[in-house]
């Protein structure tokens, strides 16, 4: 028997909503201040009206809803899932001011591609968008990677119980600290010293590149964010291709690996316990589908002379790979060239389904990035080769397996049963991206190849998005970036609070 | 009282410490994970493409 929810629960979910979105409204002032710092007027005005609507509704659903109740667990699991929504709607606002798109529904578009991190983009002419607008949407991209309910924790909540099951609620299954708001105040210390050293690096080698010291700064922050978070964004139309500088190439690279880390890992290599990054299951199993997809990729370009020395063959087939698997969306090459260059013409069309493959498996729980994850693929792996060896070995053998991620674990039923659910979802929503897709008109390879990028949070692109792409199929990648970051069970549940409401039982 | 202050500034210390090595020990291993990329790519173009 399912129950209705009760008025009580309404109110505790709209509290909590609430907070949440006063926290973005405070977020916002960010670029207003910018937008003054750059003599910007219209969007200051913008982000004016923008932050007094969001403190307003923000506000009134505190007011309204004040309770003084802890969350429960299905309470957490729709304000997460709800809150994603509710910024969604929020941020597109000045986005949509800013004049750069065709319709609120692409600012939707774009604000959640920004906070799911996929970098996705329908924005017009982006590179004569005013500065305060161009970094509301990398800062879009640095809330949702730390995660909007992680950026509450840290600013607005004091010690609730309910703030653990919220933050689960957002795809984030492991308690780093004993306390969660002391877990969500690390994942930022671990962010900002990031952003110092990485912003920095990023700036020097800018301004070394011929870029002007203001324009440096202003870019290497942005694409600090985007990297990191494993977002994509770029403030130039053209990405990472508009740099064309090597040095930049790399340190980008090592940004969207640092950032597809787990948060744990960071946490035990800062603690003392570097081992750990040449031990955990996570990490042998990127180097083990890096090189797999690497070479299904390279294979591709057998018979083809696309590129001219192995320098710009290892700077364009890597730096893809690596910007696909990490889930960043970060490009050197045009999109198009997906397609003539990697995709059907290439042999087999295995460039892009190496890709494809890399982009569908993503990088470590816990951190930034989308898609299946690392630790997800190690578990299925260990699962079945206990299986076999279950097979070969004689009957009364006693086998244990053990993975080890962060410390030795033993391989359970409920670890795979867990991996294999949210295996299963991921593989049902690349498909019901791919149909869609394939429905508008485009190729099994093309929609495939698009539908995985948004919905393992990606944002590569082989030229399917774009403003002039059908309504239904923007309304499709943005449910599947916001399910693909959410990873379902938040999901679910609002599903299933749905349900109840429409059909349970008083 | 005063050892107490001693301890806790060496555990600071310490921390700060953990954290700066923590840090280059990630960013090293991710250049050796590039390198490591760079040599695939080598390997695959030499015998494949070239």
């Amino acid at each position: 028997m399912i129950l209705k929810p009760t008025g009580e629960d309404y109110k505790i979910i709209g509290y909590y909503l609430g907070k949440i979105i006063v926290s973005l409204g405070i977020l916002m002032l960010i670029p207003f201040a910018l937008a003054f710092v750059y003599s910007e007027f219209k969007p200051a005005i913008d982000f004016l009206l923008s932050i007094s609507l969001t403190l307003s509704i923000g506000s009134i659903l505190i007011v309204i809803n004040y309770t003084k109740k802890d969350l429960a667990t299905m309470h957490a699991m729709v304000v997460a899932s709800i809150s994603w929504l509710a910024a969604m709607f929020i941020s597109a606002i000045p986005l949509y001011f800013s004049g750069h798109y065709g319709s609120y529904l692409d600012a939707c578009f774009e604000a959640m591609s920004g906070y799911a991190t996929p970098g996705l983009t329908l924005v017009n002419d982006l590179d004569h968008m005013a500065y305060s607008y161009n970094f509301w949407r990398h800062l879009t991209m640095f809330i949702g990677g730390q995660g909007i309910v992680v950026i509450a924790l840290t600013f607005l909540f004091r010690g609730t119980a309910g703030a653990f099951k919220m933050y689960i609620g957002e795809a984030r299954d492991e308690k780093i600290l004993p306390n969660v708001i002391e877990t969500a105040r690390f994942i930022w210390l671990v962010s900002l010293v990031y952003l110092v050293l990485g912003s920095t690096a990023l700036s020097i080698s800018g301004v070394l590149g011929g870029l002007k010291i203001p324009k440096a700064i202003f870019d290497s922050v942005c694409i600090f964010i985007a990297a990191w978070d494993t977002g994509g964004f770029a403030p130039q139309s053209q990405n990472i291709l508009f740099y064309h500088n090597f040095p930049f190439e790399i340190i980008t690279v090592s940004l969207m690996v640092l950032g597809a880390v787990n948060f744990a890992l960071h946490y035990a290599v800062w603690t003392g316990n570097r081992r750990e990054l040449y031990r955990n299951i996570e990490i042998m199993t990127f180097f083990i589908t890096m090189a797999v997809t690497l070479t299904i990729t390279i294979w591709g370009f057998v018979g083809k002379d696309i590129y001219i020395n192995s320098i710009s063959f290892f700077r364009k087939t890597f730096y893809q790979l690596i910007s696909g698997h990490t889930g960043t969306g970060y490009a050197t090459i045009y999109s198009r060239q997906f397609v003539n260059e990697w995709g059907p013409l290439s042999m087999l069309g295995l460039g892009m389904l190496g890709i494809t493959l890399a982009m569908a498996i993503g990088g470590s729980v816990c951190s930034t990035t989308g898609a299946i994850k690392l630790l997800r693929i190690g578990v299925m792996y260990k699962a079945l080769r206990q299986d076999i060896k279950k097979l070969v070995l004689p009957e009364t053998a006693v086998l244990v397996q053990k993975i080890h991620h962060i410390k030795d674990l033993i391989l359970e039923d409920r670890h795979v049963r867990a991996s294999a659910i949210i295996l299963i979802s991921y593989i049902t929503l690349y498909l019901i991206g791919t149909i869609v897709g394939m429905l508008c008109g485009y190729s099994l390879t093309e929609a495939s190849f698009e539908s995985v990028s948004a919905a393992a949070n990606v944002g590569l692109s082989c030229g399917i998005t774009s403003p002039a792409m059908p309504e239904i199929l923007k309304i499709v990648y943005i449910l599947q970036m916001w399910a693909g970051r959410l990873e379902f069970i938040s999901i679910f549940v609002l599903g299933g609070m749905v349900l109840a409401a429409l059909k349970g039982k008083k | 009282m005063m050892k107490l202050n001693y301890i806790r500034i060496a555990a600071f210390f310490k921390n700060i410490w953990n954290g700066m090595l923590g840090i280059f020990h990630e960013v090293i291993f991710t250049y050796l994970f590039i390198l490591a990329g760079f040599l695939v790519c080598l390997l695959w173009w030499g015998i494949l493409i070239k």
